[in-house]
C-alpha cells in the first residue's frame, strides 16, 4: 500500500489549485482523477487540432496553463483514469484503475470532486440526442464533434451561453437558447454586478457572439417534451410563468436533432457523505453539502473539501477554495512555503468572499423553480438505469410517515450503475411534493463504499489484512459440525 | 468527413470498426464522439423496455453510453478514447451483451 | 401529514419490521384492535438490511428446524394476500461445497438433517448442482439442496404487509418510539408510553429486534439479544444467472442484482463496512459463480441481526408480566409468518399448537453471566449490569 502526505480527489480547478499550493509548500501530493489528464470539466482538454472560439474560452485555457505551471511536479504524482471508490478507517483511500484496486494511505485528504449537470426529467428525456449542456460542450470542445446539426439549448443560467457560443462557432445551427427566467428576475443580479468587470465583459462577449451567429435567445420558455422514434427529431417548448409553471396553449414545436439541457449543477458529495463528514442542507448551493470552516476543513479532522463539492460556486470560487485547502492541509503537516504568507492568504480569502457572494447571487437568480417538476408525467422515466417511471415512485404513498430510504427501498430506483446520481434529487423532490414535506426533512441519503462501481474480480484480489473478523468458509463448516454436536446433546444451551 | 465534425483535425484519421463496419475516427477523441460523428446516435437498448439510449451526461456518471469494446468488455463511450483498429459494438442490451456480464 | 397518536388499543406491537408487522397483520386479520409502533419508518432496521432468505435447511436443533419448516410452509399463503409481487420464490435453496473437505462436512450434516420429520434435503454432486444452476462454477464439488428453501425481497414484503395490515384496520405509528411500558398494580401491562402520550392496551408484543433488549427492560424483563453485524455486497443489475438462493448468494428476480455474503461480527451497533469483507464476499461469490468476476459491485451495506446467546428465538409470553409477549431473534424473515400465527393464537386464545416452550423469553432469567461463542468469537454478557449500554447503544428516535 502506498502512502502520501496529501491525497487530492479531482483534478479540476479546485484540485489543481490545492495541488499547486500544497506542492509549493513542500508536501507530497497524489492527485487523482477519472479522466485521462488534469482539468476536470471546466478545464476540459481540447482535442489537438480543434480550435475553439476566441474570448473567455481562450482565457480559461490560459488560466489552466498558469495553474499547472504553479504545481511543483517533483512533489506531485498524478493518477489518472483512476476512480476513488471509498474512504476507509485509518485514512485509507480505495482506488480502482484498469481493473486493479490500490489502497492509498493519506495524512490529509482534499475532496475536490466537482459537480455534474443537474438532471431534469421530462417526457422523452431518455431519447438519443437529448443530453446535458455539459455533454454537448464536452463533445464539441473535447472532440471537435457536434451533437447534431440543429441544436436547441435550454435551461437556466449563464452556463448555456459558452456552450451556445462553442456550438455556433463550430458550425452547428443553434436553433434557440431557451432561458427559463425572465430578465426582470435578474434585477438582484444587476444590482450586485457593479465592479465585476470580468463577468460583465464575459456576459457581453457571449451576447454579442450569439447575436452575430444569429442565435435567438428566448426567455421564460423551457423544453417540455422531446419527441422522436429512435432519436430526437422534434422538441416541444412551452412558455412559463415566474415559477416556471408551463402556460397551457403556448407550446411550440421545433425540428432538432440534438438538445442540450442545462439547469445548473449538483455537487458530487459521495465521498464526504461516505466518510462521515457532517453535512447540512443548502438548497441554493446544491443540496446536502459538507459543513466546512473557512480553512476548508470538514468535521473530520483529516478531510478537507474544495470547489463545487463544497457547494456550487463556479470555477473562480473553486480555485480560491482549493488554494486555501492546499495551504491548510500542508500547514497541518508542517509544510510551509515562503509564499504562503498570512497576507497572501488574506487576499485569497477576500477574493473568495467576493466571488462567493456573486456566485450566490447567480445561483439565486437562476435557481430551479417548482414548475419544473410539473413536466414529469406518470410515464416519464425517473430512474433511467432501471427504467422506473414516475408512477412507480408515486404508488407507495401511505397514511403513515415514511422516509426517503424506505421509499427508495420499496420503489427500487437507484440500484443501477449511476448509483442514484441521476435520479436521486428528482426522487427526493417527487417524494417531498407527494408527502407535503420539504426535501430537507426527508433526510440525507446515505453514501457507503463503493461510491463508484468497482470490479468484483478486482475486489477478490484485494490485498488487505483482515482488520475485522469476517466469516470464513472454514468457520461455516465448523459451525455445521458444532451444531451437529449440539443436536446430539439435545439442544443444550451454553450458560 | 462527417458533417458533424468541425474543422480539419490536422492529422490523418484512424480506422475503427463499429458493428463490423470500418469508420474514420481521430485519435484523441472519445468513442462517443466518433460514434456520433459516424451517425450512430443510438448506443444501446435498455434491457426491459428496449428503449434506445445515446450519450446523456458526457462525463461518465450516467452509464447510458455503454458500448462493447472488443477486448475490454462494456465501457462508457464518453470516457474511452479512440485508438486505431478498436472494435465497437452498439445496441447491446445492457452492460454485458447477450446475457453475460462483461 | 398527520401521525395521530391513538390512545386506545387492545394490543400494541413494538417494531414494524418483518416480525412485528406479521404479528400486527395476523391480529388485525382476526379483527383485533392493534397499533404498531416504530421509532423509525416501517421496515427501517434489520428487515431493511437483510439477505431475504426464507431458509430451513441449515437450522438446528431439530425443533428449530421444524419451526422454520412450518414457517416456510406458511409463506405462500401470506404472499397470496399481498398487494404486489414481493419477489417471493420457493424453488429450493442450495448450500455449496467448494472442496472435498467441505463436501464431507456438508454430507454429514445433510445426513443428520434428513432425519428431521417433514424436511426434504439431499446432497448433490457438483454436476447435479450445475444442472440445477448452470452458472455454478467448476470449483463447486457438491451442495445440499432443500426444495423448501426460498427467498424474498424483504423490504417489499414488509411494506406490502403493512399496507394490507392497515387495510385490515391495523394502525401504524411510524417515528414513534416506545419509551416505557406502563403496568397496573398487579404488574400486568396497562399501556405503552411514547413521546406523544400513552396508548392504553392490555398486551404488548416486543418485536423490536435489535432493540428488543431495551424494550424488554422497560418492563423489567431480561431479553439478552445483542446486535450481530452482517455485511452484504450488491452487484449491478445482471441478466438471470442464478434462480435459487445459494445460501450466501442470491439474485433478485426483479432487478437482477446479486446479493452476496454475510459476515457475523459482534461490533455493537457499528454499521460500517470493511475492506476485508469486500474481498471476502467478492472472492467467495466468484468461487461459486465465476461469471460474477466480470460484474461490478455497486453497494455494500450492513445489517444488524438480533442475536440471542443460544441462537434460538424468544417467542412467547412472560408470565410474571401479564400481557407482555416477546417475538424476537434472528431469521426474522423466515420466521415472520410463524411469529404472527403463534402470537395471534396466544394473545387471542391463550394457546398455540406450535411447541414454543423451547423459546421461552424467560429462559435466561437468574443468570449472572451468559457466555456464548460464535465462529470463534466468545462473548460474555454481564447480566448484573444489564442492559450493557455500550453494546446496545440505541439511536435516538427520528421524528418525521
Amino acid at each position: 500500500m502506498e502512502s502520501t502526505d496529501i491525497a487530492i480527489v479531482g483534478a479540476g480547478p479546485g484540485g489543481l489549485a490545492a495541488a499547486a499550493e500544497a506542492t509549493r509548500a513542500g508536501a507530497q501530493v497524489v492527485l487523482i482523477d477519472e479522466n485521462d489528464g488534469p482539468g476536470g470539466q471546466y478545464f476540459r482538454l481540447r482535442r489537438s487540432g480543434v480550435s475553439g472560439p476566441v474570448g473567455p474560452a481562450t482565457r480559461t485555457m490560459e488560466l489552466k496553463s498558469r495553474l499547472l505551471k504553479e504545481i511543483d511536479s517533483s512533489r506531485l504524482r498524478g493518477l489518472y483514469h483512476t476512480s476513488v471508490w471509498g474512504v476507509f478507517p485509518g485514512e485509507m483511500l480505495a482506488l480502482e484503475r484498469d481493473g486493479e484496486i490500490d489502497l492509498l494511505k493519506f495524512r490529509r485528504l482534499i475532496v475536490a470532486t466537482g459537480a455534474y449537470d443537474r438532471p431534469v426529467a421530462f417526457p422523452g428525456w431518455t431519447l438519443p440526442g437529448v443530453m446535458t449542456a455539459g455533454a454537448a460542450q464536452a463533445l464539441v470542445k473535447g472532440s471537435g464533434v457536434l451533437p447534431g446539426r440543429r441544436v436547441l439549448l435550454a435551461g437556466s443560467g449563464p452556463f448555456l451561453l459558452p456552450v451556445a457560443e462553442e456550438l455556433a462557432a463550430a458550425g452547428a445551427t443553434v436553433v434557440s437558447v431557451l432561458e427559463a427566467t425572465r430578465p426582470r428576475a435578474w434585477l438582484p443580479c444587476l444590482a450586485r454586478i457593479w465592479g465585476r468587470w470580468e463577468q460583465i465583459a464575459e456576459g457581453y462577449h457571449y451576447m454579442m457572439a450569439l447575436r452575430r451567429a444569429g442565435v435567438p435567445v428566448r426567455f421564460a420558455r423551457i423544453v417540455k417534451e422531446a419527441c422522436g422514434g429512435d432519436r430526437i427529431s422534434e422538441v416541444v417548448t412551452v412558455a412559463v410563468d415566474a415559477q416556471w409553471h408551463p402556460l397551457p396553449g403556448t407550446e411550440e414545436r421545433l425540428a432538432v436533432d440534438a438538445v442540450g439541457i442545462g439547469y445548473g449543477f449538483l455537487p458530487s458529495t459521495e465521498i464526504t457523505r461516505q466518510s462521515g463528514c457532517t453535512h447540512h442542507f443548502d438548497e441554493l448551493r446544491g443540496g446536502w453539502l459538507p459543513v466546512h470552516d473557512h480553512e476548508m476543513r470538514t468535521s473530520v479532522q483529516t478531510i478537507l473539501v474544495a470547489g463545487e463539492a463544497a457547494g456550487i460556486g463556479g470555477a473562480r470560487v473553486a480555485m480560491l477554495q482549493g488554494r486555501i485547502a492546499g495551504v491548510t492541509a500542508a500547514r497541518d503537516l508542517d509544510y510551509r512555503d515562503a509564499s504562503t504568507t498570512d497576507r497572501r492568504l488574506r487576499t485569497v480569502r477576500a477574493a473568495l468572499t467576493h466571488q462567493r457572494a456573486f456566485a450566490d447571487v447567480l445561483l439565486d437568480v437562476f435557481r430551479p423553480r417548482p414548475g419544473l417538476l410539473e413536466l414529469v408525467t406518470d410515464e416519464t422515466l425517473i430512474c433511467r438505469c432501471e427504467e422506473i417511471p414516475a408512477s412507480q415512485i408515486a404508488r407507495y404513498q401511505t397514511a403513515w410517515p415514511s422516509d426517503l430510504r424506505n421509499w427508495k427501498g420499496v420503489a427500487r430506483p437507484g440500484m443501477g450503475l449511476c448509483q442514484g446520481r441521476i435520479c436521486g434529487r428528482i426522487i427526493a423532490a417527487l417524494v417531498a411534493r407527494q408527502t407535503g414535506q420539504q426535501e430537507q426533512q426527508l433526510g440525507m441519503p446515505t453514501a457507503r463504499p463503493p461510491v463508484k462501481p468497482v470490479s468484483m474480480e478486482a475486489l477478490a484480489r484485494l490485498d488487505v489484512q483482515a482488520e475485522q473478523y469476517v466469516l470464513s468458509t472454514a468457520d461455516q463448516m465448523r459451525m455445521i459440525r458444532d451444531s451437529g454436536h449440539r443436536q446430539d446433546a439435545g439442544g443444550s444451551v451454553s450458560a | 468527413m462527417s458533417t458533424l465534425r468541425i474543422a480539419s483535425p490536422g492529422q490523418p484519421p484512424v480506422t475503427i470498426y463499429v458493428d463490423g463496419i470500418p469508420v474514420d475516427a481521430w485519435e484523441g477523441e472519445t468513442v462517443a464522439a466518433a460514434l456520433i460523428a459516424a451517425g450512430h446516435s443510438i448506443l444501446r437498448f435498455t434491457p426491459r423496455l428496449r428503449q434506445p439510449r445515446g450519450i446523456f451526461c458526457g462525463m461518465g456518471i450516467c452509464y447510458d453510453c455503454v458500448v462493447v469494446l472488443s477486448g475490454a468488455g462494456a465501457v462508457r463511450a464518453c470516457m474511452t478514447r479512440v485508438r486505431p483498429n478498436i472494435r465497437i459494438e452498439t445496441g447491446a442490451a445492457r452492460p454485458g451483451k447477450s446475457g453475460r456480464p462483461e | 401529514m398527520s401521525n395521530q397518536i391513538f390512545t386506545d388499543a387492545q394490543i400494541v406491537v413494538v417494531g414494524a419490521g418483518a416480525v412485528g408487522m406479521s404479528v400486527a397483520y395476523h391480529l388485525a386479520r382476526r379483527a383485533m384492535n392493534v397499533v404498531i409502533l416504530d421509532k423509525g419508518s416501517v421496515c427501517s432496521e434489520t428487515s431493511s438490511a437483510t439477505f431475504g432468505l426464507v431458509w430451513v435447511q441449515s437450522k438446528v436443533p431439530v425443533y428449530y428446524t421444524r419451526l422454520s419448516l412450518l414457517s416456510s410452509n406458511l409463506w405462500p399463503e401470506v404472499v397470496a394476500e399481498l398487494d404486489e409481487d414481493v419477489e417471493y420464490r420457493r424453488d429450493g435453496g442450495l448450500r455449496l461445497a467448494l472442496s472435498e473437505g467441505e463436501l464431507e462436512t456438508l454430507g454429514a450434516f445433510v445426513a443428520k438433517q434428513a432425519q428431521v420429520e417433514g424436511l426434504q434435503i439431499q446432497l448433490l454432486e457438483g454436476a447435479e448442482v450445475r444442472q440445477m444452476e448452470p452458472e455454478a462454477g467448476p470449483n463447486v464439488v457438491g451442495g445440499s439442496f432443500c426444495p423448501q428453501d426460498g427467498h424474498v425481497n424483504a423490504i417489499a414484503y414488509v411494506n406490502s404487509l403493512a399496507r394490507v395490515a392497515a387495510r385490515l384496520g391495523a394502525r401504524i405509528l411510524s417515528f414513534t418510539p416506545c419509551t416505557g411500558i406502563a403496568r397496573d398494580s398487579h404488574g400486568a401491562v396497562s399501556g405503552v408510553e411514547t413521546p406523544r402520550g400513552t396508548i392504553r392496551c392490555r398486551a404488548v408484543v416486543n418485536a423490536a429486534g435489535v432493540w428488543a433488549a431495551q424494550v424488554a427492560w422497560m418492563a423489567n424483563v431480561v431479553v439478552p439479544i445483542i446486535p450481530c453485524r452482517g455485511q452484504i455486497l450488491v452487484t449491478e443489475p445482471l441478466p438471470p444467472l442464478v434462480s435459487r438462493p445459494l445460501h450466501i448468494l442470491r439474485q433478485s428476480p426483479l432487478t437482477g442484482v446479486v446479493f452476496t455474503g454475510e459476515t457475523s461480527e459482534f461490533v455493537g451497533t457499528d454499521r460500517g463496512t470493511t475492506l476485508s469483507a469486500f474481498r471476502r464476499h467478492a472472492l467467495r461469490a466468484i468461487e461459486m459463480v465465476p461469471v460474477l468476476g466480470r460484474a461490478r459491485a455497486l453497494r455494500m451495506f450492513s445489517g444488524l441481526r438480533p442475536w440471542p446467546p443460544d441462537g434460538l428465538p424468544f417467542l412467547g409470553p412472560v408470565p410474571r408480566v401479564p400481557g407482555f409477549y416477546v417475538a424476537a431473534g434472528h431469521s426474522g424473515i423466515t420466521l415472520s409468518p410463524v411469529y404472527g400465527k403463534v402470537l395471534s393464537e396466544i394473545i387471542i386464545g391463550g394457546q398455540t399448537d406450535v411447541p414454543i416452550h423451547y423459546y421461552d423469553p424467560s429462559r435466561f432469567d437468574g443468570r449472572d453471566e451468559i457466555t456464548f461463542s460464535r465462529f470463534g468469537e466468545t462473548i460474555t454478557l454481564d447480566m448484573r449490569n444489564w442492559p450493557d449500554e455500550a453494546l446496545l447503544a440505541r439511536p435516538a428516535a427520528t421524528v418525521a
